[in-house]
């Protein structure tokens, strides 16, 4: 049908941005399709510590962040103007359930029966069970990410989610939680740390059984812990004196837990209101846990015993909603009142109070994790330290502040491209980088406040429609559809390949007659921009297309009726 | 108010703390019913430093920069001990287990449930906390001062003796009966001579525990390798019960099963601190009275279940006369709110005098709960728990309107439509900057003017 040339299939290959990887493409292609290196120039860069440099360039190498800097870019680097743009590190979602694989239906502690040590290990009644269900320490969040996530990535992206915290959501130990970064490959490539916390629910399990009540629950924990605490000794001494004692059991929930009673790695705690958050401290004093609150949204009131403590939160965006369901007439507590109003305001007191704290959604859709950040910064947080809070302070709280969290040189390249203030409502994510892998993500025309549809008006209005565009390439004809609309001065929409897709518009511009617009052509391990300059001619448009490093072709277009 | 800051300021100086601080109070011309053998002292005053009384008598003066109130001939009791409540927890039953001794109330006291408040407006400050009757063996229970505001910790009534939840009868063994249209799984008890042997069964477990603890002390002591046991938060409140370091709080109805569980006490060597309900102790009143239980009833609650038929309104009056120490309860945050006509009616049903009707509710509990050494009377160096009464408290027309803890004042009748004013200005502003309301809101409060305009139209018009 159609040569299978340089520049078709470049072409080709910018179509599909969500696809998963072009491997096949790119030995085809028989060139390197990415560019060794990006070179991020003239955007706003907000590098998550509280900095914000104007027109700095950022470059981007192999997966990491090279530099973040005014200096020249590097000569081998696909240089992208973003000017007008904000970049920001990728924003993370402290803790989700989100691309969760679903639980085994049956699945309990690995080992049941005997505990170590004791003869006692049974109920000592057969109709009880002491141990009860709910403990799923030994599950990783990293064995049960959904496969099928790689489709879903956009649904991250374009809130600017580029990471998160993979949490199990499954009994009370629930299981150790994973650091996963939203990029294309295996899932496996997706993990940039696993584990990274315990994650701990006060939800009693169901059916009748212990631990069936929050009290159950408490003591459960507190048992389990005891457990682990006797199963470390018991193997310590056992192992110190083999001969002649008898060998204590395995127990692969307890082996996981261990790691945690000894504060090597932080225990998350779900707890929202003042009492829970002191019922964590108390557990967290007991067994001296590296504690992490989860919810918050009373932590203020226990502001000055967090952090005495030094026990961090992970404040939930998922605020507390008046029920939907409510009886229009039912007259709510003020208790009731007083939570659910007051809940947004509290990061605000928490940075007050010189508490760290991080964001996580809570919910299943990344929206409400953006929506959420937005309106805590209407209710009283300074942007820079939502910012913070979306990135770097969670990195710090989750430890790997190493590798995430802000853009600085040698990190991974996590970022976030925003066409304006990412946490003024409006604004869109047009860029994501992840893991250094580059994301364009389709933006819905924009409408400014009093503009309808009607309003392109004016001259260059022509230009937005849909247009029938033949490229002739050097290697033969290309057909491409054009889908554009026009406000003011800007030129946005979408470039649509019969056979492939649609790809959108960036640094769309109209003057006068004149515009100009680009596209970024993505193949597995990297991209390139083909920029269209043309005129408009009444019904009719024509032009050049320019591929970076690759040649131009002339286009011609006529309006679809 | 500036003049005690003054003061506060200068005490602090010299590290005076005692002198003048936030509890220290003297109630005047008070009529004090002490419920000790001062019996009830007319015209008296109570002065209160540090949350402790210091003096009661009829000539006491106000040192300088204590805050006096003025009862003008006005009733004061001992603060109301509840020995009975579920209130201000956030579970209350573990109903997976028949022995669900691990678990304990102390971990989830609500305290912004506001029974707490309502509990304090009838008069009461020391509530027992217990555990539900769903199991034989239930929980830990807590006792804890109202102190409303405060947080659970602070509410914790430090140095009351440990206790723990039992229960006999319909309640345990219910789970353990086939039930039609149910398909929880059955639970071992389903009869009362299954929660015998449950209780039974728990000890001996808890007995073996206690022995497989000192021999790897003997062991260790020895110099021998061992690994220690686990440790069973299940087994030790039952150990500690043994060892007589735990109180037992039996909820319990008929008379055969009340001397079963004390048979099994002696058996294993510990008394029972109360029973419960207790509905039939007035049958087994001597038998309470030897083994030292004590008992805990309703004033005239019964007939709610067939157990429960075979009661009497005198039951708290013959079992004091018998010589067992007796409290009335509540088990209601309801009945609660006036423990003390609960206590009265024992004056009318058994004729209790006055001193040992009120002591139902004050000193009695106290005793049960061993607590009896700070609270429960109105005696120098008792902490400062204390109910101010407009008439004379074993009326029907006694309400409380002044409530102390340790000196501290939680609740005043007379600031009670300042205090609901103010909760409603904070709801307004609340629903204002509510997102969900504020569109409606604003529609709202314009219709609010409206009606208010056409209300002063129609007033005028007549």
């Amino acid at each position: 049908m159609f040569k299978r040339s340089a520049f078709a299939l470049l072409t080709l290959a910018a179509c599909s941005l969500y696809a998963p990887a072009q491997d096949t493409i790119r030995d085809l292609l028989g060139f390197p399709g990415d560019p060794p290196a990006y070179a991020l120039m003239g955007a706003t860069v907000h590098v998550g510590d509280g900095q914000v440099l104007q027109g700095a360039t950022v470059v981007i190498r192999e997966g990491l962040i090279e530099s973040v800097g005014s200096g020249q870019p590097p000569s081998d680097a696909l240089k992208i103007d973003l000017s007008g743009m904000h970049i920001y590190p990728g924003l993370i979602d402290a803790f989700t359930h989100q691309g969760l694989r679903k639980p085994p239906a049956a699945g309990n502690r690995p080992s049941a029966g005997q505990r170590p040590g004791g003869p006692g290990g049974g109920s000592g009644n057969p109709a009880e069970n002491r141990e009860g269900p709910g403990l799923f320490a030994h599950v990783s969040a990293a064995d049960r990410i959904d496969p099928g996530i790689g489709d879903k990535l956009e649904s991250f992206h374009k809130h600017g989610i580029v990471a998160f915290n993979l949490a199990p959501n499954q009994g009370i130990f629930q299981g150790q939680t994973a650091l996963v970064n939203l990029s294309r490959g295996d899932v496996d490539r997706m993990i940039v740390r696993s584990p990274i916390a315990m994650s701990m629910s006060f939800r009693g399990v169901g059916g009748g059984v212990y631990p069936g009540s929050l009290m159950g629950v408490i003591s459960h924990m507190r048992q389990t812990f005891l457990d682990t605490q006797h199963y470390t000794a018991a193997h310590e001494i056992y192992d110190r004196n083999p001969r002649g004692l008898k060998r204590p059991q395995t127990d692969r929930a307890l082996d996981a837990i261990a790691p945690y009673i000894k504060g090597q790695r932080p225990v998350i705690f779900a707890a929202t209101r003042a009492r829970e958050i002191r019922r964590v401290l108390k557990m967290s004093n007991q067994f001296n846990l590296r504690s992490i609150v989860a919810g918050g949204f009373e932590a203020d009131q226990t502001a000055s015993e967090l952090a005495s403590a030094n026990v961090p939160v992970l404040f939930s965006l998922n605020f507390p909603k008046k029920p939907r369901d409510q009886h229009p007439e039912f007259k709510e507590g003020l208790a009731t009142i007083r939570y659910r109003v007051n809940a947004p305001a509290v990061p605000s007191k928490l940075q007050q109070a010189g508490i760290k704290f991080a964001f996580y959604g809570g919910t299943n859709n990344s929206k409400d994790y953006l929506d959420g950040v937005r309106k805590v910064v209407e209710r009283g947080l300074d942007k820079g330290h939502a910012l913070r809070a979306a990135t770097l302070s969670a990195a710090e709280i989750l430890g790997f502040d190493a590798q995430l969290g802000s853009l600085e040189q040698g990190k991974i390249a996590n970022l976030a491209i925003a066409d304006g203030d990412l946490f003024e409502s409006g604004t869109n994510v047009r860029h994501v980088f992840a893991d250094g892998q580059k994301f364009d993500l389709p933006v819905a025309p924009r409408r400014k406040a009093g503009e309808g549809d009607t309003a392109d008006v004016g001259e260059g209005a022509g230009l937005a429609g849909r247009w029938q565009v033949t490229v002739n390439a050097p290697t033969g004809a290309q057909s491409l559809e054009f889908d554009l609309s026009v406000a003011g001065s800007t030129v946005e929409g979408r470039v649509i390949s019969e056979m492939m897709g649609a790809m959108s518009i960036e640094n769309g511009t109209l003057d006068g007659e004149g515009f100009n617009f680009s596209v970024t052509i993505e193949t597995g391990q990297g991209s390139a921009e083909i920029s269209f300059a043309g005129k408009l001619n009444g019904e009719s448009l024509e032009g050049t297309a320019t591929v970076a490093g690759m040649g131009t072709a002339p286009f011609e277009g006529t309006k679809i009726p | 108010m500036k003049a005690r800051h003054i003061l506060t300021a200068i005490a602090a100086f010299f590290l005076l703390a005692a002198w003048a601080t936030a509890s220290d109070i003297l109630i005047r011309d008070a009529n004090i019913m002490t419920v000790s053998s001062k019996g009830t002292i007319r015209g008296g005053s109570i002065l209160v430093r540090d949350g402790k009384i210091v003096a009661v008598g009829t000539d006491v003066e106000a040192p300088a920069g204590v805050e006096v109130i003025d009862a003008q001939g006005k009733w004061v009791t001992p603060g109301i001990i509840d020995c009975h409540a579920h209130i201000a927890l956030d579970s209350i039953n573990e109903g997976g287990l028949s022995v669900s001794s691990m678990t304990g109330t102390e971990d989830v006291i609500n305290p912004t449930n506001f029974a707490i408040y309502h509990d304090l407006a009838g008069g009461v400050t020391t509530a027992n906390l217990l555990h539900g009757s769903a199991n034989s063996i239930g929980g830990k229970n807590i006792v804890v001062k109202l102190r409303w505001g405060k947080s659970a910790d602070e509410m914790v009534f430090k140095g009351a003796k440990p206790g723990i939840k039992f229960a006999l009868g319909e309640n345990p063994k219910r789970r353990g009966m086939t039930r039609f249209g149910s398909n929880r799984p059955r639970r071992y008890p389903g009869s009362r001579m299954g929660v015998e042997d449950v209780i039974r069964t728990a000890f001996g477990r808890a007995k073996a525990y206690m022995e497989e603890w000192e021999e790897y002390e003997r062991k260790k002591a020895q110099g021998r390798p061992a690994i220690p046991p686990r440790r069973d938060l299940q087994l030790e409140p039952l150990a500690e019960v043994i060892r007589g370091e735990r109180l037992v709080h039996s909820h319990s109805y008929r008379a055969d099963e009340i001397l079963m569980l004390m048979r099994v006490a002696d058996d294993f060597g510990f008394t029972i601190g109360t029973f419960q309900h207790v509905l039939e102790g007035f049958k087994i009143a001597e038998e309470l009275a030897a083994h030292g239980a004590g008992a805990s009833t309703f004033s005239d609650w019964w007939s709610f279940k067939i157990e429960a038929y075979d009661a009497i309104p005198h039951n708290s009056a013959i079992m004091t006369r018998k010589g067992v120490v007796v409290s009335i309860n509540s088990d209601s945050a309801e009945e609660a709110r006036h423990l003390n006509q609960e206590a009265a009616k024992a004056m009318r049903w058994g004729g209790l005098n006055e001193q040992e009707a009120l002591a139902l509710v004050t000193l009695n509990p106290a005793k049960q709960l061993r607590i009896d050494d700070r609270v429960g009377s109105i005696e120098e160096g008792k902490d400062a728990d204390l109910v101010l009464y407009g008439q004379y408290p074993l009326s029907v027309y006694a309400v409380p309107e002044q409530v102390f803890i340790e000196g501290e004042r939680y609740f005043d009748r007379s600031k009670e439509q300042e205090r609901m004013a103010a909760l409603m200005e904070e709801r307004k502003k609340l629903m204002e900057s509510d997102d969900a309301k504020k569109g409606k809101a604003k529609q709202k409060a314009e219709d609010v003017e409206v009606v208010v305009e056409t209300a002063e139209l129609e007033g005028g018009a007549k």
